[in-house]
């Protein structure tokens, strides 16, 4: 695992890596934002009283969170086709990575929603504010900043699971490091270097998480 | 028509319990109305539905000779405008400043300039004696003073109804006297107004008329003189002289 012929051989052909990696970022950012929307939506839906929409929400969440995210995307990418519906490993990725930590980015809301007090919309209600006037000016902007750790949690899960593109060739990170190494079968290094990769994203990310953790519970 | 707020028939019930009993009531412009009663007896309950925060099954209520029950939400929003409410546990918006919290809602709802919004809130600050913490935020701030606050968002949105729920009862004792001082003096305003409260003082001071509220009936309506002094209903006997030996 440590001869340097291989790792010479793995920085000779470092673009390879590089353009693994920057596809990882462009999944993870484009799937980060679909998540988030889906997560806001469907939160607030849940903490909501429509009827209908809330048992479609809760079907939803039932389902994305109770099977394996290999199993969604594989689906998306193989059975999606025979009805006629055709998209590339990467919007495949896309989707899938979206539906399945939205089904979580959606708990998150709304208990991030549920654990502002009552009282706050009863004061923007007795103003005359509607519903979502009280949910936009009142009530999200206290709810994100209780949101912000737990969600950022969910940002480094995604990321992490972002790999199992590389189950439907999707061009990612994982999926260029595990071609690389089985051509040449140096296995050893290219996952080092790929595990690093991946820490140099989630690293960051989980201590901020931490630290905005600790700043809520000493307040 | 010279009544602010008129309540016909009004039944309200959570469940099987019913908490208000086929309540009438008119409430005239201006006037200050302070509501007593027992824990449990539909105070609160009785006030909400004056916002229509709680939606009574049966009667009509109707203010300033608009019958608001059967209202669509986007009329009700409007109407609501018009009905300041302070309630116990203040309920200042957590992630704004003091200013922020008096301005929000006439610039928003009201459409109005926050250049005279923000003149309006000052000259109110400067009513409740907080004219230096228009920047801070409501958790630096003691529950007295965010009790006052609260009094000035409701009066910033220059409503024609003012109603509160037991104002000082979560109030730490020696901050007790600061807020009546406050309501005290809102109360010279020309703006009709509910209180529900314990302060007795508070009550013979400022009320024209005092309802005595019990299991869901309105057991004594009269001046504070003649309900604290002459009061007709056993029960209401019971609830002063346990009120008298508590403080
Ligand atoms: N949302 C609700 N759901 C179910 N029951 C309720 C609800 N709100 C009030 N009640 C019940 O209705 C009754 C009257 O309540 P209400 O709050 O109006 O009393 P109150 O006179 O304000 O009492 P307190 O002095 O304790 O504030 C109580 O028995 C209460 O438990
Ligand atoms: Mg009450």
């Amino acid at each position: 695992m440590f001869a340097l012929f291989k790792w010479k051989a793995l920085f000779l052909s470092w673009d390879v890596f590089i353009l693994g990696f920057a596809i990882t970022i462009l999944v993870s950012l484009i799937s980060l934002i679909v998540t988030l929307s889906i997560s806001l939506i469907v939160g607030i839906i849940r903490c909501s009283n429509l009827k209908r929409s809330k048992r479609f929400a809760n079907w939803y969440i039932t389902f994305f969170q109770n099977t394996p995210l290999v199993v969604q995307i594989i689906f998306l990418y193989n059975v999606l086709p025979h009805l006629g519906i055709v998209f590339s490993p990467f919007i495949c990725g896309c989707i899938g990575l979206s539906l399945y930590t939205g089904a979580f980015g959606a708990t998150v809301i709304e208990a991030a929603i549920l654990a502002v007090p009552r009282g706050q919309f009863e004061a923007a209600y007795s103003q005359g504010m509607s519903y979502l006037q009280a949910m936009y000016h009142i009530i999200l902007p206290q709810a994100a900043k209780i949101a912000l750790p737990p969600m950022t949690n969910q940002t480094v899960n995604l990321i992490k699971n972002s790999s199992v593109l590389a189950m439907i060739a999707g061009g990612d990170l994982m999926y260029r490091a595990d071609s690389w190494a089985g051509e040449n079968l140096f296995y050893g290094p290219s996952f080092i270097i790929t595990g690093l990769l991946y820490l140099s994203l989630c690293l960051p990310l989980s201590k901020f998480a931490q630290n905005l953790e600790k700043k809520v519970k000493t307040k | 028509m010279d009544n602010m707020i008129e309540m016909k028939n009004v039944s309200m019930s959570f469940g099987a319990l019913e908490v208000l009993k086929d309540i009438s009531l008119s409430i005239k412009r201006a006037s200050k109305t302070v509501i007593i009663g027992p824990s449990g007896s539909g105070k609160s309950t009785l006030l909400r539905c004056i916002n229509l925060f709680e939606r009574p099954q049966k009667g009509k209520i109707i203010i300033d000779n608009e019958e608001i029950t059967h209202l669509r939400h986007r009329d009700l929003c409007r109407i609501r405008q018009s009905i300041g409410m302070v309630f116990q546990a203040f309920n200042l918006y957590a992630h704004k400043t003091v200013l922020e919290n008096l301005c929000m809602a006439p610039v928003l709802l009201k459409k109005e300039k926050y250049k005279d919004v923000k003149e309006r809130a000052l000259m109110h600050l400067d009513q409740v004696g907080l004219s230096d913490k228009i920047d801070s935020y409501p958790s630096k701030l003691s529950g007295g003073q965010q009790q006052r606050v609260a009094i000035a968002r409701a009066l910033n949105m220059e409503p024609k109804i003012l109603l509160f729920d037991e104002p000082t009862s979560a109030l730490d004792p020696e901050m007790i006297s600061e807020v009546l001082n406050i309501m005290t003096k809102v109360a010279q305003e020309d703006i009709t107004m509910i209180f529900v409260t314990h302060e007795m003082g508070f009550a013979s001071n400022i009320a024209d008329r005092v309802l005595f509220l019990n299991e869901g009936i309105i057991a004594e309506d009269g001046t504070p003189d003649e309900v604290f002094n002459n009061p007709k209903n056993e029960r209401t006997k019971q609830f002063f002289s346990k009120i008298l030996k508590h403080t």
